[in-house]
């Protein structure tokens, strides 16, 4: 637009010239005119006498001047106003004007000739701005002559855009290729982040899960550290119980003892009631031999012995029921025997019973003693393993907030990369955009 | 179960308290007691009749036990019932003769019944008895296995030995009881040739 600017301004000025050129045709008119005028005021000043020549001078000098005025009219002024209607198109910009040549030699065909060549000049200027505003910056401007300013600047500035043009084109496409890179570049990063993100987040989900077993471990611990510990009590006052079992054990297989010492004295008694019974049977017997001898007596007495018949008789009854009464107690006294001795294999069978109630009762107690070892270490263990999974929770808490702030930065991460993609697009999109517009020239 | 596997321990203080104060009490035989044993006595004198057999009527014997049977022997010719307590065997006397003992510094021989009789004998036992028989030239002991007592048998009430009763037995029997008492005749035994033993050893 600037190079058209500029046409029209130097076609302006180029008809200002013309113009100039006009004026001083007009000016030259005007001196003739004045030259004519002079007499006239001669005339004036010898007024009275030259009225009227000067009227019928003037006259004559306005016919004279009104036939010459309608020669130069029809023979320069219309040609020069064809060549100001066309200064005035070339002025508007419009090189599309028709200069038809007279072929005159005089100033008006030099100044049709010369509107002529600028015209040209001016249309192959405008031409080869065209090309050069259509991107052809191939074309080859030549000056008309040494002093074209205009040929010679289109000139230089073709060649200084093409240069640039050349450089711009070169500058885009280590652009294009940059963008490209910083594009791939970006996308892997993006790729990238994204998924880290994904890991980062299963890490976090498994992280989460953990601390979740964690708690629930520590949890555990805790129940089985508190159960392990009722458990040692309770082991512990079975060794006590089993303890006092045997305690009282060895004082019933004591008295056990007792009782089958008491049970023999008895039967010993019994032994002492069966020789006081013997010695009654022995003696019963001898009463009933001392009743018959007595009998025998009394039957050699003859009559006089009557009474003392039945008195030896009644003698030998009494000592026949002491007899029965003995075997009475001699039965009785082995019913007793049979009876202690039942006892005495009962109290046997019992402090058997005992005795192996005893072991059974030292073995409990051993067995309750390793248990109450074991389940000792078992609380000591389940203490430990209580504090460990505590200390466990600790550490997965601080790993949490540590996986929620890589978590964050991740998440950062990806929407920097994002950024910087979309950012690498628009760039790329720019490069682009620079190359269609790079394209456009031909260098 | 409580009841079963818990020992009533009062009860059987209880009953052991019972035991002692029966233990502890003298027999002092109630009213019940006393008339019981009254009326047994009484029933015992009225089975007897009232009428005082007379020595015609009545056979004084002591009866004694060899080997299952009862047999009875006429106390007039019984000196005495003595219980064995130690014999000293003789040597070269018949197998029925047992041997000898002291009663109250009286030597008397003893004769073993049964084998007299070809009973079926037993081992000495300890409480084997000895009746010492007498007549005017003899006496000797005879060895039972245990004596009854005295009693008075109706003259009546004997019979003539049964044909049941053979051989030695039969030869030595009085009479039979209804009772089936064995009454030996004392006087055949003590007179029995067999008793008087003269044995030349190595003779």
């Amino acid at each position: 637009m600037a190079l058209i600017n500029i046409f029209s301004y130097l076609q302006m000025t180029k008809m200002g010239n013309e113009i100039a050129t006009l004026e001083e045709q007009i000016a030259l008119h005007q001196e003739i005119d004045g030259l004519i005028s002079d007499p006239i005021l001669q005339i004036e000043r010898n007024r009275q006498s030259t009225i009227l020549w000067t009227t019928i001078l003037t006259i004559v000098g306005v016919v004279v001047g009104l036939i010459a005025t309608v020669a130069i009219t029809r023979h320069i002024t219309h040609p020069l106003r064809a060549i100001v209607d066309i200064a005035k198109q070339v002025a508007n910009g419009d090189l599309n004007v028709d200069i038809a040549s007279t072929h005159r030699g005089d100033e008006v065909g030099m100044l049709e000739n010369a509107f002529e060549n600028l015209v040209i000049g001016l249309t192959e200027i405008t031409m080869a701005a065209n090309q050069i505003s259509a991107g052809d910056l191939t074309i080859k401007v030549e000056p008309r002559s040494e002093r074209d300013v205009l040929g010679h600047a289109l000139t230089s500035m073709v060649t200084t855009l093409r240069e640039q043009t050349q450089e711009m084109v070169d500058g885009v496409n280590i652009l294009t290729a940059s963008v490209g890179g910083i594009m791939a570049a970006t996308s892997e990063l993006t790729a990238g982040a994204t998924q880290t993100a994904a890991a980062v987040s299963q890490t976090t989900t498994t992280v989460t899960q953990v601390r979740q077993t964690a708690q629930i471990s520590s949890e555990k611990a805790d129940m089985v550290s508190q159960s392990s510990r009722q458990t040692a009590e309770i082991s512990q006052s079975g060794e006590t119980a089993t303890k006092d079992t045997i305690a009282k054990m060895q004082q019933i297989n004591e008295q056990m003892k007792l009782v089958a010492e008491s049970i023999v004295v008895f039967s010993e008694k019994s032994q002492t009631i069966g020789e006081i019974i013997a010695t009654v049977n022995d003696l019963a017997d001898q009463s009933n031999l001392l009743a018959v001898n007595a009998s025998i007596e009394a039957a050699l007495a003859g009559e006089q012995g009557k009474g003392f018949a039945v008195v030896a008789q009644e003698i030998r009854g009494l000592a026949e029921q002491s007899k029965q009464a003995t075997t009475q107690v001699r039965t009785i006294l082995r019913d007793i025997q049979e009876a202690t001795r039942a006892a005495i294999i009962t109290t046997e069978q019992g402090s058997k019973a005992v005795v192996s109630g005893l072991e059974q009762s030292a073995n409990a107690g051993e067995a309750i003693r390793h248990l109450t070892e074991s389940v000792t270490k078992g609380v000591q263990a389940a203490t430990q393993i209580a504090a460990s999974s505590r200390e466990q929770l600790v550490g997965v808490d601080q790993m949490v907030k540590a996986m929620e702030s890589i978590k964050l930065a991740t998440a950062q991460n990806v929407d920097s990369s994002k950024q910087l993609e979309s950012a690498a697009k628009n760039l790329e999109a720019l490069g682009q955009k620079l190359k269609q517009l790079a394209d456009r020239y031909q260098v | 179960m409580e009841d079963e596997t818990t020992i009533d321990w009062e009860q059987i203080h209880r009953r052991l308290k019972a035991v002692e104060t029966a233990i502890g009490r003298e027999f002092i035989p109630t009213e019940q007691n006393k008339k019981e044993i009254l009326r047994t006595r009484a029933e015992q004198l009225a089975r007897e009749d009232g009428r005082e057999p007379t020595a015609e009527e009545t056979l004084e014997v002591i009866e004694f036990c060899l080997a299952t049977e009862t047999y009875a022997l006429e106390m007039a010719y019984v000196q005495e019932v003595y219980s064995l307590k130690e014999i000293t065997p003789l040597p070269c006397v018949p197998s029925f003769v047992k041997g000898i003992v002291n009663v109250r510094g009286q030597i008397f021989s003893v004769i073993d019944l049964k084998e007299f009789f070809a009973l079926p004998t037993e081992e000495l036992a300890a409480l084997n008895k000895v009746i010492i028989m007498h007549t005017d030239d003899m006496e000797f002991g005879i060895l039972v296995d245990n004596i009854i007592g005295g009693r008075s048998v109706p003259r009546k009430a004997i019979q003539p030995a049964p044909s049941t009763l053979t051989g030695v037995q039969g030869k030595y029997a009085k009479g039979v009881t209804s009772e089936r008492l064995i009454i030996l005749d004392a006087a055949k035994i003590l007179t029995d040739r067999r008793m008087i033993v003269n044995e030349n050893v190595g003779g």
